[in-house]
């Protein structure tokens, strides 16, 4: 399985890469802004996306209708990244059309895990 | 998960503390800033990305206060970029109040990770440094899964996480004793089975090697079964509980000798009086030895000995019968029954402890003897958790006002032993178990959890009541001093998390861990508290 990650902050690439990888046994795709994050998703097309909501620039809701628009990325599952993980936040992002809401900060023994517990649902 | 995976997280993790303590240092310089330029947007919105990418990440690396500061200052420099306003010097307050309490998080938090909760562990060992195949081979084949490292560090951090059950280290290794020195003195004590592997030792590297903490020594060329033995009694050992056993007796002075004497060895007795409740006695108390009187009310010890046999579980316990004098046909029927050896009434102590003692394994004899922890007389680890799970089932009886967990750390522990010596650290712990003792009640329970670390378990308490009680205690210890061979008195201080016993809490690990994580609240609060779990 093959997942791309797309966070502006470093320190949260190289923790979930690490969750992913390491200790989930995936395959992990890593990009710091939303456009890098697009492009990635329509050349690697991965199996899942995990797709930070606070972003500067684009955010992540906006890039989220970007893979959305795009008939290559468009069925790719996306999870969202957020700290804010207030009910009426999270109903808000999955009817924008995320698969799952992923609250941060996560933990990393168990991230993979939840990766996908969220996808099988 | 491999250990070379928990290597590289504890080193992440090393990495964002350096990283925060830098990003914290800008935030502090972008307030100041901000305080002669309130209306400065692009100021605001750079400090509240730094909060928010702390925020995000904090509790992944076991920095919860770094998560709540950060998320609070980040709602904080929204607020204000929402409303379109300038920064209030109030605001630019609490912005500093969050970034003090990331930076003390940072620089108070113990330096490695939480360790994994008991039950994601599989029993593991590990071997430090370069060794024999034959430690691999061994230890594997006792159903432990093993693994190596090379450095005393790895082994560190790796046994923090892991709590392995047994590890074995190379002499050869250059800082062996260090290592094996902050094992002993680290919260995996007490759980973990040390072996030193060397070439070979004279008597002062063996006596340095056991000082150290080594529970055995294996020198080269290393004989398996001798290995083999050291294995499985040190896994024993850490496994160990107090043995039990059933004394099935109808007269109430015989049986309060019985209990008297057992006792006193460090066995739990349970006085079965009644041949009807034999059955019930034997399935709730699950008893490693039975006592079985000859002459009962109603039923013989025979017929019991005989109902006992015939099911499998319990067709192993050994079954010792009192007869009395001469009775030579009661000696042969209770054989034929299947007992195991034979008393002959009046008791006399010595030879009742003897023939019990060989009848429990040499292992579990030696368990019994070990019971209490050498340096304080409390309880050691495995006995005391025998008794949390027994006091947390008794929690949940009717009219029963609950019990309170107690967790204990000596606060600076370490700069004792490092400023004063060992010998003043243990001076230390033995004045806080004396004063335990001393001011507790009998009934309560009273154990070294670890290192520097005491647990309390007290029954039929209010949680105001316990709280009150543990605040007198830090304030007695505080007060008190320990006076040093040289004359210096030095003085500690403890801190403490309660945790009360509550359907939420279905086990004695959760319940442990609620009083722990209080306790932890109590140490970043600026220690020498307490704090009640919510």
């Amino acid at each position: 399985m093959k997942v791309l990650i797309i966070d502006d902050e470093e320190d949260v690439r190289t923790v979930a890469a690490f969750s992913l990888a390491d200790v989930g046994g995936m395959d992990v795709v890593e990009a710091a802004t939303s456009a890098e994050g697009v492009d990635k998703a329509a050349v690697e097309k991965p199996d899942a996306i995990l797709l930070d909501v606070m972003m500067p620039g684009v955010d992540g809701v906006s890039t989220l209708a970007l893979l959305k628009q795009n008939p290559d990325t468009a069925s790719i599952p996306v999870l969202f990244l957020t700290a804010k993980a207030m009910p009426a936040e999270v109903r808000r992002l999955i009817e924008l059309g995320a698969r799952g809401v992923i609250t941060k900060p996560f933990d990393p023994m168990n991230l993979a895990g939840e990766v996908r517990t969220l996808l099988e649902q | 998960v491999t250990p070379e995976a928990i290597i590289r997280l504890a080193q992440l993790r090393e990495q964002f503390i350096r990283n925060a303590g830098t990003k914290l240092d800008l935030i502090d310089q972008s307030i100041a800033r901000l305080e002669h330029h309130p209306a400065d947007r692009d100021l605001l919105e750079q400090i509240m990305r730094m909060m928010h990418s702390l925020g995000g990440i904090g509790s992944t690396h076991g920095f919860p206060q770094i998560t709540v500061s950060g998320l609070a200052g980040e709602r904080i420099c929204d607020t204000i970029l929402a409303a379109r306003r300038e920064a209030r010097p109030e605001e630019l307050g609490v912005l500093r109040e969050n970034v003090a309490a990331m930076l003390a998080a940072i620089r108070g938090a113990p330096r490695e990770a939480e360790p994994l909760a008991d039950e994601q562990r599989v029993p593991s060992a590990l071997l430090v440094g370069d060794l024999d195949p034959v430690f691999e081979e061994i230890i594997s084949a006792s159903g432990v899964s093993v693994e190596n490292v090379a450095t005393a560090a790895d082994a560190i951090a790796l046994a923090k996480l892991q709590k392995p059950v047994l590890m074995v280290v190379s002499w050869s290794l250059g800082d062996a004793p260090h290592l094996l020195d902050s094992i002993r003195n680290s919260a995996v004590a007490g759980h973990t089975g040390l072996i030193v592997a060397a070439d070979s030792l004279d008597f002062l590297e063996r006596v340095e090697a056991l000082r150290c903490g080594a529970d055995a020594i294996m020198e080269r060329p290393v004989d398996p079964a001798s290995l083999a033995w050291h294995v499985k009694d040190l896994l024993d050992r850490l496994r160990a509980v107090a043995p039990r056993i059933l004394s099935v007796e109808d007269d109430p002075d015989e049986a309060a000798l019985l209990q008297t004497i057992l006792e006193s060895a460090g066995y739990e007795v349970r006085i079965c009086s009644e041949p009807v409740y034999f059955e019930a006695d034997v399935h709730s108390f699950r008893p490693d030895l039975i006592l079985m009187d000859y002459n009962l009310p109603g039923m013989s010890g025979v017929e019991l000995a005989r109902i006992l046999r015939q099911q499998d579980a319990y067709a192993t316990v050994p079954i010792v019968f009192l007869t009395l004098a001469d009775a030579l046909r009661q000696r042969v029927e209770s054989l034929r029954a299947g007992a195991d050896d034979y008393l002959v009434k009046p008791i006399q102590p010595a030879l009742l402890l003897s023939a019990v003692a060989a009848r429990l394994e040499r292992a579990r004899v030696l368990r019994s003897l070990i019971n209490r922890d050498g340096l304080t007389g409390l309880l050691t680890h495995s006995a005391l958790m025998e008794r949390v799970k027994i006091s947390h089932s008794l929690g949940e009886r009717k009219n029963h006002r609950g019990s309170a967990l107690v967790m204990i750390d000596v606060d600076l522990f370490k700069s004792i032993n490092d400023g004063y010596g060992h010998v003043a650290g243990d001076k230390v712990l033995v004045c806080l178990a004396s004063l335990l003792r001393r001011r507790l009640r009998h009934s309560d329970v009273i154990g070294r959890y670890g290192g520097e670390e005491f647990v309390l378990v007290l029954d039929d308490v209010e949680a105001a009541e316990a709280e009150a009680l543990v605040n007198r205690l830090a304030e007695e210890f505080a007060a008190s001093s320990v006076s040093l061979a040289d004359g210096t008195a030095i003085t500690a201080t403890f801190s403490a998390g309660i945790a009360m016993s509550r359907p939420t809490r279905p086990d004695a690990t959760s319940w442990i861990s609620a009083a722990d994580s209080a306790m932890y609240r109590a140490k970043r609060a600026g220690r020498n508290r307490v704090v009640m779990a919510s």
